[in-house]
């Protein structure tokens, strides 16, 4: 998509992509920032390290230090940051976003926290040690406290944030939920935009 | 003036180029170097930036590719083999060929596979992937055998808005060569009645055409007429068009590069089983390499693809039967 913006000339984009320690495993990863980094594509990759992948734990992820150690070899500059701590994250987001509109090539931000829940619903997380689970901090609760700390926002205009995102979320699903479920006697099955190319089987 | 099936793909891209701004071309070494096989020579000096050299990445290029073309641009990316294609699998099955279903939004591109067999190429620079790839919803796949369909076929394929495999056949490059470039063309979809026959239908596609001509040649000298048909693209694939030919000959024969196991062969089979079972006076046959990789000895290798004598013999049988 940047490669598209780069041929018609718009300048000042930023791409903005994230991912988890997981999916840094990869081989489509390693291509992938290789490529950015050839490009030196105005890129922010963001990695967030949870420490688990499902339930598989770093140290059968990757055999390297630290995952931003990477960022040198794809041709990216590297940030560390406390994924648990809102305003260094903001910090360092700000001059990755900048260096990479401003010429800067490709960042890749590493931040680091522990997944608190499951992987999904389905998941109870019972792998994670309890040990490790008690150094575990929430980052939403954690940044509201550093929010109302440093002034940026009052106990009351949070609250109102999280209302309004929850009346969000809330009117969201009630739309979906009153639209018509697909109906397979209505459908198109046209997976080609060519139409005319379409051979009936579907 | 004489022009080959390699440049004549180098040619319908140098006219995407021109006429459209949002086509750029992506593969490996296809830059100043003009790619392993040359398809895209001087082109990089004629369209500065248009024309991008890729790191060996094929699942990013395809990715790359896949993102530029959700944006409006069309890509062409050279594969610099078809073998290695599987390596960008993930990208071309599970996104482009499913993007249009999933969101509405086009994805307009064309990746260039140089397909099959030549002499000593061995396992993995000579696979026909033609089956594999027609088997996903959403992808159109073609199969040039001619010098007119390569360039006409693949000046198409840019102007769809749908990802399309172009599965160009290296045995053809430097060797097949026709007297000009065709000013119109049969559409995609269209098959092409290459001899015209009542005896037996051959139906064939891609390089495979020129050895059942060669063979229908052969069998013409024992008094034994054979119409072949070339189905040009393989996915959408003619149906009617073949229908139309068994029920003029009443037997049927399908010659194809790629293995045997299910593919392009097999579904032609099965749809004239189906659709025209009460126009065969005989079984339907097919007749594919050998189920083994390819081998890189030439002697071999010129056993394990169908030929000229080989298609002879299935239709001998066939015409017994």
């Amino acid at each position: 998509m940047l490669i598209a913006r780069r041929f018609r000339g718009q300048t000042g984009v930023v791409g903005a992509s994230s991912i988890g320690d997981g999916g840094t495993s990869t081989g489509a990863f390693h291509e992938a920032m290789n490529l950015a980094g050839v490009e030196r594509l105005p890129l922010v990759v963001a990695v967030a390290n949870n420490q688990f992948a499902y339930s598989t734990p770093t140290a059968h992820q990757f055999a390297c230090k630290d995952l931003v150690d990477r960022a040198v070899g794809y041709g990216f500059t590297g940030h560390s940051v406390d994924g648990e701590d809102l305003e260094a994250c903001l910090n360092v987001f700000k001059k990755a976003v900048e260096d990479a509109r401003n010429g800067g090539g490709p960042q890749m931000v590493v931040g680091s926290m522990l997944r608190l829940c499951g992987h999904g619903e389905h998941d109870d997380a019972s792998y994670v040690p309890a040990a490790v689970k008690a150094c575990g901090k929430d980052c939403l609760a954690l940044a509201r406290v550093q929010m109302v700390e440093r002034g940026l926002a009052s106990p009351q205009e949070l609250e109102e944030m999280e209302a309004e995102t929850y009346e969000a979320v809330q009117s969201a699903v009630m739309q979906v939920q009153k639209e018509p479920t697909p109906d397979p006697a209505r459908e198109t099955w046209q997976p080609l935009a060519s139409a005319w190319l379409m051979e009936g089987m579907a | 003036m004489s022009i080959t099936y390699l440049e004549a793909i180098r040619e319908a891209q140098r006219r995407a180029l021109r006429e459209n701004e949002d086509v750029f071309l992506y593969g490996q070494d296809i830059g100043d170097f003009g790619g392993a096989f040359k398809a895209t020579k001087n082109l990089a000096k004629e369209f500065p930036g248009r024309v991008m050299d890729a790191p060996i990445s094929e699942d990013a290029m395809l990715g790359m590719a896949v993102g530029a073309a959700i944006e409006g641009m069309r890509p062409i990316v050279e594969m610099q083999f078809a073998d290695f294609s599987s390596i960008a699998f993930n990208q071309i099955v599970n996104q482009a060929a499913t993007h249009f279903w999933r969101t509405g939004v086009p994805c307009p591109l064309v990746v260039r596979l140089p397909s099959g067999g030549t002499s000593g190429s061995g396992p993995f620079h000579s696979q026909s992937l033609e089956s594999i790839y027609a088997h996903f919803p959403g992808l159109i796949v073609l199969t040039p055998a001619t010098v007119g369909d390569a360039y006409s076929m693949l000046l198409e394929a840019v102007h769809l808005s749908d990802p399309v495999i172009f599965c160009e056949h290296k045995f053809l490059y430097y060797h097949l060569k026709a007297d000009a470039l065709p000013e119109e063309n049969l559409p995609i979809g269209k098959a092409r009645i290459a001899r015209n026959g009542k005896h037996a239908t051959v139906v064939t596609y891609s390089a495979m055409l020129h050895e059942c001509l060669r063979a229908a040649e052969e069998l013409a000298l024992d008094g034994y007429e054979v119409e072949v048909v070339d189905l040009r693209s393989v996915k959408p694939l003619d149906t009617d068009t073949v229908l139309a030919s068994v029920a003029r000959t009443g037997r049927l024969l399908v010659v194809g590069e790629s293995f045997p196991w299910g593919g392009v062969s097999a579904e032609v089979i099965s749809r004239i089983s189906t659709d025209g079972f009460h126009l065969l006076d005989a079984a339907p046959m097919r007749l594919n390499s050998k189920d083994t990789p390819i081998p890189y000895h030439p002697n071999l290798w010129g056993t394990h693809r169908p030929t000229a004598p080989t298609i002879v013999t299935a239709l001998r049988e066939l015409l017994r039967a």
